[in-house]
């Protein structure tokens, strides 16, 4: 009988060389952009998404967890990670002041709506 | 006085005249063992493989006739990239498409350790048999080497292999054998079922095959592969709800699988496209009537039958108009199909 081939695993990398994805090509149809990282026998490799690495590819945050290093995998440290940090701009003021104006308005409109209703209903008004 | 003997089992009963009469009293030992092995084999014996009733196969996958190398009806898959596997009303068809010597439709189980110095025995009834094709038994290291194996020429009808399991099993391959130096493209057999019994058995001795019904077989397959299609054009069969997290960039959701996969994560993936809708109404990104085609799907967490899936954008950026930590839906849209495979 033949010995089987192993599995192969592939990852994805951006343009940092961070990687994005994993799998075995036993799920690929297409090695396109890919870089063979790893072969062998069982889940780990057969089923690499979620077995190959200790740790998944993203962190709770959405930082990756590896990168590519002479076409293997290394740990990425927290330094590397606070890097891909892009902090939030900060709302201008002026924006919510201008929302709070408008809503002032837009209440003070409402009420003026409101009393005409009444008005009408009333029978006052013919 | 002429014995007499029981009903059933014909065992002779004891001769008023002779009671010590030492031959009938052989008799009637042989024949008592002999009806109670057979009564205990029958109850006892217990179908090691998944999906066996090809009369009525667990099919999730859906298609009727699979060409290539894969996985088929559940469980069961080819090596050969020509080879077909029909799925017929009178059984399973595994039709040859090259010459080269190897695994056709077949079984892996990765429980060999636990069976090492047992033996088994594989059995198969054939309703068409054309060509050279053999019902093989592979016993296999964790390299996915072979230590031993036993084989039998399939012949229409029953068929009976065993062997002893040999000592750094870890996978069984079990089912239909091509041999290069006997093989010929168009070679094909059509199975009703195949089985795999811890025990020695004849094809005399064997045991009545006994379906586990669809259920029970349903159940096991899912273990394996899960699969979830979208039906009809508002997808709300594939409903799942969640949260956004991380800044808008994650969708995570919650899937029931029903049963417990054999992998905490199995390989997930999936080819459409999604909606996804929050507290003011659709992202952008993902509306009815412009969804977002095939995002990344990750298992991130699995306990039970319960999976919680991250669903992200393929370039990574958030999902336009959804806030973090607010609750979302997300729908695929007709024709979208996720699976999650941990097959060996």
């Amino acid at each position: 009988m033949e010995h089987e081939k192993p599995y192969s695993v592939y990852v994805k990398t951006d343009e940092t060389g961070r990687i994005v994805a994993v799998n075995s090509d036993a799920f690929l149809s297409s090695l396109d952009g890919l870089v063979k990282i790893a072969e062998g026998y069982g889940d780990k490799y057969h089923h690499a998404q979620g077995n190959f690495f200790p740790l998944p590819i993203f962190d709770e945050n959405g930082h990756a967890n590896w990168r590519l290093e002479d076409g293997r995998p290394v740990e990425r440290n927290q330094e590397e990670k606070d890097a891909d940090y892009t902090p939030p701009e900060d709302v201008p003021a002026t924006d919510a002041g201008n929302l709070a104006a408008e809503v002032a308005a837009l209440r003070e409109s409402n009420a003026q709506l409101q009393e005409a209703l009444e008005l009408l209903l009333s029978g006052e008004v013919v | 006085m002429a014995t007499t003997y029981t009903k059933l089992l014909q065992i002779p009963k004891h001769v008023t005249t002779d009671p010590f009469d030492i031959t009938l009293i052989n008799e009637m030992a042989d024949k008592t063992e002999a009806g109670i092995l057979a009564a205990y084999r029958g109850r006892a014996a217990y179908n090691l493989l998944d999906n066996s009733y090809f009369l009525n196969p667990v099919n999730q996958r859906g298609q009727t006739s699979y060409t290539g190398s894969g996985y088929t009806i559940d469980r069961w898959r080819t090596n050969f990239s020509g080879d077909t596997v029909e799925v017929l009303a009178g059984g399973v068809t595994s039709t040859v498409a090259s010459t080269t010597g190897g695994w056709r439709l077949h079984q892996i189980i990765d429980n060999g350790a636990e069976l090492v110095g047992k033996s088994i025995t594989a059995a198969c009834n054939a309703s068409a048999i054309t060509g050279a094709l053999y019902l093989l038994i592979s016993c296999r290291n964790s390299s996915d080497a072979e230590i031993e194996h036993a084989s039998q020429k399939i012949a229409a009808g029953l068929n009976v292999t065993s062997l002893t399991v040999p000592s750094g099993t870890v996978y069984i391959r079990v089912g239909v054998y091509a041999f290069a130096a006997s093989v010929a493209i168009g070679s094909s057999v059509t199975l009703e079922w195949v089985a795999l019994y811890e025990g020695e058995y004849t094809a005399e001795t064997l045991p009545s095959y006994v379906p586990k019904g669809y259920a029970a077989e349903l159940a096991e397959c899912m273990r394996y592969f899960y699969i979830l299609k979208s039906s009809g054009s508002a997808g709300y069969n594939t409903l799942m709800s969640g949260v956004v997290t991380d800044s808008g960039k994650s969708l995570i959701v919650s899937l029931e699988t029903g049963t417990k996969m054999r992998l905490t994560a199995p390989t997930i993936s999936f080819s459409g496209t999604v909606t996804v809708r929050g507290i003011s109404g659709y992202s952008s990104d993902a509306t009815y009537s412009a969804p977002y085609e095939n995002p990344v799907f990750t298992v991130r967490s699995s306990d039970g039958g319960r999976m919680g899936i991250e669903i992200k954008k393929t370039e990574g950026t958030a999902w336009a108009g959804l806030t973090n930590n607010t609750p979302i839906c997300v729908t695929f849209n007709s024709g979208s199909v996720l699976t999650m495979t941990a097959d060996l």
